[in-house]
Parts: structure tokens; sequence; C-alpha cells
């Protein structure tokens, strides 16, 4: 799954230590989700789309929704 | 703080003592040194047993909050996973391989390959699920 978690990040001008603290996960799990290597749980997700203020699928999309 | 650390001690020690001696009295003879060596090598995992009930929990669990959704926790559960299914197949291979050429392994050896073996699996898997998805 693709996500534009880096961008979101940089746009507040957070590391990715500040947001692995406001998710309350470690932060190697941030590191892992920019890199779209890790799909996170259906309630961090939640918790993510609520710290940005958007919907889920805003920030993350499946692999082949490009086509 | 300090007094659960004590508390902790005293488990460790208490539990490990009580291993020795129940080692000891189930030896043929040297008692007091079956009941030393024994006491002597739990005494690591006795002490981290009264940690787990005093210790733990207490102590400030940090930024984490929700360590059951972070990726170590996918790598552990996947690393588990794979390693009891390996554990499965060396036991079941093992068996027949027993069986076939009528060998005879104590349980004892048995047991501790199979708890080495697990305990590796799941610290490779670990070690190669970590360092590729880092």
């Amino acid at each position: 799954m693709r996500n534009d978690l880096a961008e979101r990040r940089a746009t507040r001008g957070w590391s990715q230590g500040r947001l692995a603290e406001e998710l309350g996960v470690s932060r190697q799990t941030v590191i892992s989700l920019e890199k779209g290597r890790f799909d996170p749980s259906l309630p961090l997700a939640f918790r993510i789309a609520a710290l940005f203020d958007c919907r889920i699928e805003d920030v993350f999309s499946p692999d082949d929704a490009a086509g | 703080m300090v007094p659960r650390h004590v508390a902790a001690v005293l488990t460790g020690l208490l539990v490990a003592s009580g291993i020795g001696l129940l080692a000891g009295a189930f030896g043929d003879d040297r008692f007091w040194l079956r009941t030393l060596v024994f006491a002597a090598c739990t005494v690591g995992p006795a002490y981290g047993l009264g940690w787990l009930l005093f210790v733990s929990g207490t102590v400030d669990p940090g930024p984490v909050t929700h360590p059951e959704e972070s990726v170590e926790h996918d790598w552990w559960h996947r690393s588990a996973a794979g390693a009891f299914l390996d554990l499965l197949s060396v036991a079941g291979l093992g068996a027949a391989a027993l069986a076939v050429t009528g060998l005879e392994v104590a349980a004892t050896t048995v047991l501790m390959a199979l708890l080495v073996l697990g305990f590796a699996d799941v610290a490779v898997r670990f070690t190669v699920l970590s360092r590729r998805d880092a």
C-alpha cells in the first residue's frame, strides 16, 4: 500500500520521531510506513487520518490504484 | 520503586533456591552440588519472573503507547509463526528418522535441541525481517 505520510509529515515540519510519538508507535514503524513496507492496522490508520485531519483513503492507496 | 526491585530479587533467589533444592532432592548423590548448580543456572530466569511480577508495568512506558501496532510487533509475530512451522517440520522429520533408524535419544537432549532451534529460528527470522524492512 502506498501513502503520502512523508509529505504530510514534512508539511508540518515534524521529525519521524515526533510523528511516532504522536501516533504512539516506534520510530521504526514510521520509517517502515513511509517506505510502504508496513501496512498499518485499522486503528493506527484511523489515528493517522485523525492526526492529519483527513480520511484514511486520502493518506493510503492500494498499490494497483494507479492502474 | 526500590522495594519492587528488592521483591524481584528475592523472588528470583527463592525460586532458584527451590528449583535447586528440588534438583538436589531428586538426585542420587552430591545433593549440595546439584542444588548449587541448578540454583545458579536458574537464578537469571527466576529473577526475570520476579521482574515481570513486580517491576514490569510500573516503569515509564515511554512514547510507545501502542506497541502492539508497531512494526516490531509484526516482525515478532511473523518470526514466531515461521519458527513454529519450522519446529513442527523438524520434529516430524526427526521423529520419522528416529523411528526408521531405531536410534535412542535422551528426551532432555531432544527438548533442549528443539528449544535452541526455536530461539535461533525466531532470532534469525526477526533479524532478516528487520534488515529487509528497515
